[in-house]
């Protein structure tokens, strides 16, 4: 552990990732670059909140494309159709997977076992098919058009002056919450249900309302960057946020690292990546994609971060055997 | 300050429990005795609420808790360590020590210290917990216990397994920390001679029932725990003791300087022994002494590290457990472990088809076996699940042996049964010899059912055979044994308690 305090350490990065946010538009011209971060830092938000729940609380849920589908489409049905304004938008974008998240968890997350998992695969499919299904609120297979652009611009051209710095504050605030988190003692109660139930149970962490909290929290986090993706892309389509995407958003976070701090924005750079400038249109993509979840899943099990951490413990290791470690119990 | 009364618990056709109570003090230590399966977690499980109870209450302070889940009743003091150490094995143990003081409004530095090196573990505070040794893990268990603000603090078997200087330091952080904190302590053990020493109550446990309570000075001379833990004459097995002997002078199994474990865990010490043809040996030693460790790395489900293993003459040591099975070496567990839902033949029949026999097969030998325990043919029908315990193991004994086995191990049988099924069993055993041209390999714990059964058994401690002969001698070398490990027990007495300031070292 760095000798730094906790708050000081994410203060220190929530700032500098904002102050990056608002420089980068100004000193990278390629509008590629500046694209593939907004939508990278977009996921990135969700990824983290599903890390809460994968990583730090070791549930596995495949719902979080859906809940992230949920926000975007009821962000979007608030600004196509009610004419709501952006911050209405984003209200609605997060209620609406928290209330989702409460009938889901309420009954599955009582269980122990595969219940949970299997009731998020099936939320999320079930968005798909009602974004698909239900035209007159949706826009159906078509898709859902018409969110009018956010901070200038138009369908064509983002402002992307205005859009950095939005995704970058965003991913900020997202981060600083989630690190706080796994740095206090809900973290702990979270890292100790991963591990063991019933010790977690004997020490008093009221395991269901903390897979509840880790739960609601990834919700939150998916509804937020849905929000942000429909005003983003100003389009929505079922197949964004079908099972794939959850598969997707999960490699990010094993990628990356699950239950690390930055595992999932790492996952969800190269991810991202991977995806942009690699064709999906081919037949063979799917194949592809199922080697890479293979192959990370098999040879990194702990992700980039991981094998950060590890190599930065290896190196303090070496150094912590010339110097004692500054926080031993004190011996008198 | 907990109070149980009238608890009762079946799991299944098995009662576990019935009609036990028990009160345990502030301040106080109450050791809870018993041999395994007399139901002593399950009653812990109930105090903490993992199990419900079938019938009676719990009362903490005065106040029911049945109704409350386990996160609640630890959210008001009442804390336990496990059989196996639980421990988050990846962090340090000041991680896992911290984890005791979730509920503590603010972290307790200074009691977290104190904690710490009056269970002598400073050296180890940063080491990761899973390349502990096991003493150590107790330890760790045990801080986290005592750096929250628990209360009740309820200890299920602390010294198993472990050296005697290791259940002296532990002894002695319990014995001040009763009083200094006044904790009211439920101590439960195996070895009787540390919980008489340590307890100023204690309370007897057989087959799910209080058979004494009282003061340990008094229940120490009773004549109930005698009987329960020597078998005494509770158990009178005529037809074992008048019994031909069967055996021949072929080897069925050996084994020399056997070194076996868990990952790099060594449990196993340069174990030698050999089971003649068609002979039964007993295998006997209290808990923690590593009778199941060998019984798995037998039957290829611990790591053998070294040593050699003949079934009948051919090296088996590093086959896996189906290609033992193959060779012919089968192991009853301990705890039956039967398909509770299917039927009795269904359970036979399944495990002649894991044995790889075709339909003729399986039903031939289901006859024989039928001859072997006609009990089981007039139970074929009924589900497993609704057996009696003696019904269950008969049945367990009968499907290990649908492979035609050549060795059988069997794993503490006697555990949950009454004297009556015991009795039953016994003779059952002694036939098969013949009937089946097998040798059996009996782990017991029950050391009167064992040296009744067994023509010679071999004692077991920390992992070593310690002696071997017949039923007289490995009686006297158990009870030396036994005395062994509590050697401080003069300074045990509860008349000298410490204080927190004396096992502080200076």
């Amino acid at each position: 552990m760095s000798s730094r305090p906790l708050v000081l350490r994410i203060g220190t990065t929530a700032a500098a990732l904002v102050v990056a946010s608002f420089l980068l538009p100004h000193t990278v011209g390629n509008l590629v670059v500046l694209d593939f971060i907004c939508v990278a830092a977009i996921f990135a938000i969700a990824a983290i909140g599903y890390d809460l729940l994968v990583g730090s609380t070791g549930l596995f849920a495949l719902g979080q494309a859906g809940l992230m589908g949920l926000g975007a489409y009821a962000a979007g049905y608030t600004a196509v159709t009610l004419k709501g304004s952006p911050f209405e938008a984003a209200c609605m974008a997060v209620a609406l997977p928290l209330a989702a998240t409460i009938v889901i968890g309420a009954p599955s997350l009582r269980l122990r076992g595969v219940y949970f998992g299997v009731a998020t695969l099936v939320f999320s499919i079930l968005v798909t098919s009602i974004a698909t299904a239900w035209t007159p609120v949706t826009g159906g297979a078509t898709g859902l058009a018409g969110i009018p652009p956010l901070g200038g611009g138009n369908v064509l051209k983002v402002n992307h002056a205005f859009w950095l710095p939005l995704c970058g504050i965003s991913l900020a605030m997202f981060l600083a919450l989630a690190w706080a988190l796994n740095g206090s003692r809900v973290g702990d109660a979270w890292r100790t249900i991963a591990r063991d139930e019933v010790l977690a149970a004997n020490l008093g962490i009221d395991v269901f309302r903390y897979k509840m909290l880790a739960f609601l929290l990834s919700a939150a986090f998916a509804g937020y960057a849905g929000f942000l993706f429909a005003y983003y892309v100003q389009f929505l389509a079922p197949d964004a946020f079908a099972l794939r995407q959850s598969i997707s958003l999960l490699l990010m976070v094993f990628l990356g690292g699950a239950g690390t701090v930055w595992g999932p924005i790492i996952g969800a750079f190269v991810v991202h990546g991977l995806f942009s400038f690699i064709p999906s249109d081919n037949d063979w993509f799917e194949v592809f994609f199922a080697v890479v979840v293979l192959a990370v899943l098999a040879l990194l099990p702990r992700g980039v971060a991981g094998l950060v951490y590890r190599g930065a413990a290896l190196l303090r290791g070496r150094a912590g055997r010339r110097a004692p470690s500054a926080s031993k119990p004190e011996a008198d | 300050m907990l109070e149980a009364t009238g608890v009762s618990k079946s799991f299944g056709a098995l009662r576990v429990l019935s009609e036990v109570s028990l009160k345990v003090s502030a301040g106080t230590i109450h050791g809870l005795i018993g041999p395994n399966g007399a139901g002593k977690t399950t009653l812990v499980n109930v105090l903490t609420g993992h199990v419900q109870a079938d019938g009676g209450g719990v009362q903490l302070v005065g106040a029911s808790i049945d109704k409350l889940a386990p996160h609640r009743r630890a959210q008001l003091g009442i804390s336990r360590t496990f059989q196996a150490a639980r421990l988050l094995e990846d962090l340090t143990v000041e991680a896992n020590v911290r984890l005791g003081q979730q509920l503590l409004a603010k972290i307790d530095d200074g009691r977290l210290h104190e904690v710490v090196r009056l269970l002598d573990l400073e050296g180890d505070f940063h080491r990761p917990v899973g390349t502990l040794p096991a003493g150590q893990r107790r330890l760790v268990e045990l801080a986290r216990s005592l750096v929250g603000r628990s209360t009740v603090l309820l200890l299920d078997e602390p010294f198993a397994g472990l050296t005697s200087a290791e259940i002296w330091k532990i002894a002695r952080a319990i014995t001040a920390l009763a009083r200094d904190l006044n904790l009211a302590v439920l101590l439960i053990e195996h070895n009787l001679n540390e919980v008489f020493a340590l307890s100023d109550e204690v309370t007897v446990l057989d087959r799910g029932m209080v058979v004494a309570t009282g003061p340990a000075a008094a229940i120490a001379e009773s004549s109930d725990v005698r009987r329960v833990f020597f078998g005494g004459d509770a158990i009178s097995l005529s037809t074992a003791n008048g019994k031909a002997d069967t055996s021949s002078d072929e080897t069925a199994l050996l084994v020399q300087g056997l070194n076996a474990g868990y990952g790099r865990l060594q449990i196993i010490r340069d174990v030698s022994f050999k089971l003649k043809r068609r002979e039964i040996v007993g295998l006997v030693g209290v808990n923690g002494a590593g009778k199941s460790t060998l019984l798995r790395a037998l039957s290829g489900h611990a790591r053998v590290m070294g040593g050699v293993v003949e079934l009948r003459g051919v090296p088996v040591q590093a086959r896996s457990g189906p290609e033992l099975v193959r060779l012919g070496l089968s192991m009853v567990p301990e705890g039956r472990h039967l398909f509770t839902s299917l039927t009795a033949e269904d359970n036979l029949r399944l495990a002649g088809l894991a044995a790889g026999l075709g339909e003729r097969d399986i039903r031939q030998r289901i006859d024989v076996l039928y001859g072997v325990f006609p009990q089981v043919a007039q139970l074929r029908a009924r589900l497993a699940g609704t057996l009696s315990g003696g019904q269950q193991q008969a049945v367990t004994i009968a499907r290990a042996l649908m492979c035609k086995p050549s060795v059988l191990l069997l794993d503490e049988p006697s555990v949950g049964l009454s004297t009556l099924a015991l009795e039953a069993l016994a003779p059952q055993l002694v036939n098969l010899l013949e009937q089946e041209d097998i040798s059996i390999l009996l782990v017991e714990q029950n050391l009167g059912f064992a040296s009744r059964l067994c023509d010679r058994s071999y004692l077991m401690d920390s992992g070593r055979i310690i002696e071997e002969g017949q039923a007289n001698t490995i009686k006297l070398a158990w009870e030396a044994a036994n005395k062994r490990a509590s050697n401080p027990r003069a300074t045990f007495a509860p008349a000298a308690r410490w204080t927190l300031a004396d096992c502080v070292p200076n």
